[in-house]
C-alpha cells in the first residue's frame, strides 16, 4: 500500500495515518450496538415476505441448472418410464392393460430385426407366443381371442418359412422343423380352440393344422379374412403340391 | 471451524434477513466503519453512532443491493459516506477544521518522526479535517481501511485515475500541512524540522 507512494514524505504521513487508525481503540459500545442492530434485523426478518425456509444454496443451484441439463434429466426419466413399462409388457397376456404395449414392443422389435436367420428366429419366436397366449386363453375360455392368435401364429410362421427359403435349402429345412416343434406342442390346444370358432370363421384353419406346411405357397398367406374363393382366384387358396420334404414339386 | 469469508455469499443471504449473514456483516466491518466516521468528526462516540446508523441503513436498503461481485463492502462504505455527509448537512458545521497551533507549527527540535509518533488520533483528525470531503474518503479509505484505488473508486463512484488524482492532492496538502517539500525538506521558515530530518526521509520509519 505504501510502496505505491514514490515520495518518502508521502510514504511517511501514509504510514503515520496507517498506524493511527490502527490505534484507534475499538468501541466500548459495539456489543451493545451489535445485540439493537441483530434484534433489528430479526423484526425485518419476520416483516419481509422472503421465506426464511428457502436455502439459499438450493436456489442458487436451481438457478444455476443448465435447462439442457434439466432438459436431460427429465427425458432420461421417460426413457426409464418407457423401458420399465415395455419390460413388464412382456409378461402380459391377451385381455392385460400392457398387452396392447406388448404387442408394439414386439413389432418394433421385428422391425429392427435385420433379414436372415435372426429374422426367421424372432417370427418362430413370436408364434410360439401367440401359441402361449392361445394355451392361456384357451384355459380361461376366452373364446374372442381364439381366432386372432391362430392366425396370428400361423402367419409368423409362414414369414419365417419364407424368410429362411431366401436363405438356401438348409435354412428353410431347419425352419420347418422349428415351426413344427412349436405346432405340435401346442397342438391340443389350437384344435380344441380351433373347434370354437365358428365355422364360418374358421376358413382352412383345420387343413392348415392337419398339414402346416402344405399351407404355404411362395407368400405367406395371411389373407385370412378373405373368402376361399379369393384365394382360389390368385392361387394361394388351393395348395400347390409338394413333396414330402415340404418343397415345391417344380424346383 | 471458522466460515471462510465469501462476501458475494453472505450478500446473498443478506438479503433474505439471515441473521448471521448480518452478523458476520456487523462484526467485519463495524469497526472500520467507525474509524472511517471518526476521521471525519474527531468523535468517537458520534462514530459509534454514525456506525449504528450506516448498519441500520444498510438493513432498511438490503433489497435494493446489487451486487457487483463481492461489493457489499464498498456498499456499506458508501452509505458511511452519506452518513456522515448527511450529519454535517443537519448540524450545519462547516466540515473542515483549523489545524490546532502545535500541528501548525511542528516542534521546533524533534525530528520527523518524533513529531508524528507524538500526534495523537485527534491531532491527525485535525490534519484530516483541512482536506476537502473527496480528498479525506480517498486518504481514509486508501490508508487507514486498506483499500486499493479501485476499491476506493467503487465506494466513492470516481475512476481509479481519478482516485489516484484525488490521492496524490491530499498528499501534496498533507505535506504542507505538516510543513514538508515534494523532497521531504521542512518548509517552515523556522527551519524547525530542517536541521532534524534525515537526508532520505525515505529511511525515517523502518520498513516503509
Amino acid at each position: 500500500m505504501f510502496d505505491e507512494l514514490d515520495s518518502p514524505p508521502d510514504r511517511l504521513i501514509a504510514r503515520r495515518i496507517y498506524e493511527s487508525g490502527r490505534s484507534l481503540e475499538h468501541s466500548g459500545r459495539a456489543g451493545s450496538i451489535r445485540e439493537e442492530f441483530l434484534l433489528e434485523v430479526a423484526v425485518a426478518r419476520n416483516e419481509s415476505i422472503v421465506p426464511d425456509t428457502v436455502p439459499v444454496r438450493s436456489a442458487s443451484w436451481r438457478k444455476a441448472l443448465p435447462v439442457l441439463a434439466r432438459a436431460a434429466t427429465a427425458t432420461a426419466l421417460v426413457m426409464v418410464l418407457l423401458f420399465s413399462v415395455g419390460l413388464v409388457s412382456t409378461r402380459a397376456m391377451p385381455g392385460s392393460p400392457l398387452y396392447p404395449v406388448k404387442r408394439v414392443v414386439e413389432k418394433a422389435g421385428l422391425y429392427m430385426t435385420p433379414s436372415g436367420s435372426a429374422a426367421v428366429d424372432a417370427r418362430v419366436t413370436r408364434a410360439s407366443e401367440r401359441l402361449e397366449e392361445l394355451d392361456y386363453a384357451t384355459r380361461n375360455s376366452m373364446r374372442d381371442w381364439y381366432l386372432p392368435l391362430i392366425q396370428e401364429a400361423r402367419s409368423n410362421i409362414e414369414e419365417a418359412t419364407l424368410e429362411a427359403s431366401r436363405g438356401g435349402v438348409e435354412e428353410e429345412e431347419k425352419a420347418r422343423e422349428e415351426t413344427r416343434s412349436v405346432l405340435e406342442e401346442h397342438d391340443e390346444e389350437i384344435r380344441e380352440a380351433i373347434e370354437e370358432v365358428p365355422s364360418d370363421e374358421r376358413g382352412d384353419l383345420e387343413e392348415w393344422v392337419e398339414d402346416p406346411g402344405d399351407s404355404s405357397d411362395d407368400e405367406p398367406e395371411v389373407k385370412e379374412d378373405r373368402e376361399p374363393d379369393e384365394r382360389e382366384e390368385d392361387g394361394g387358396g388351393e395348395h400347390a403340391p409338394r413333396r414330402e420334404d415340404g418343397r415345391d414339386s417344380d424346383d | 471451524m471458522e466460515r471462510e469469508w465469501d462476501p458475494v455469499e453472505v450478500a446473498s443471504r443478506a438479503a433474505r434477513y439471515d441473521r448471521e449473514a448480518f452478523a458476520e456483516l456487523f462484526d467485519r466491518f463495524f469497526e472500520g466503519i467507525r474509524r472511517y466516521a471518526y476521521f471525519h468528526t474527531g468523535d468517537e462516540d458520534l462514530a459509534d453512532d454514525m456506525a449504528a446508523e450506516v448498519f441500520s441503513q444498510a438493513l432498511a436498503s438490503i433489497e435494493n443491493f446489487t451486487d457487483r461481485g463481492g461489493t457489499i463492502g464498498a456498499w456499506l462504505y458508501g452509505i458511511a459516506r452519506n452518513v456522515v455527509a448527511g450529519h454535517f448537512r443537519k448540524s450545519g458545521r462547516v466540515h473542515e477544521v483549523g489545524l490546532s497551533d502545535e500541528l501548525a507549527e511542528p516542534e521546533e527540535h524533534g525530528p520527523v518522526q518524533t513529531v508524528f509518533e507524538e500526534m495523537s488520533n485527534l491531532e491527525l483528525y485535525e490534519a484530516l479535517s483541512t482536506l476537502p470531503d473527496m480528498q479525506r474518503d480517498v486518504v481514509v479509505l486508501r490508508f487507514i481501511e486498506g483499500y486499493d484505488v479501485d476499491g476506493v473508486a467503487r465506494i466513492v463512484g470516481k475512476r481509479p485515475g481519478a482516485v489516484r488524482a484525488l490521492q496524490h492532492r491530499a498528499m501534496i496538502s498533507l505535506r504542507k500541512v505538516f510543513g514538508l517539500g515534494p523532497d521531504g525538506k521542512p518548509r517552515t521558515a523556522s527551519g524547525g524540522l530542517e536541521r532534524m530530518l534525515p537526508e532520505e526521509a525515505g529511511g525515517v520509519v523502518p520498513g516503509v
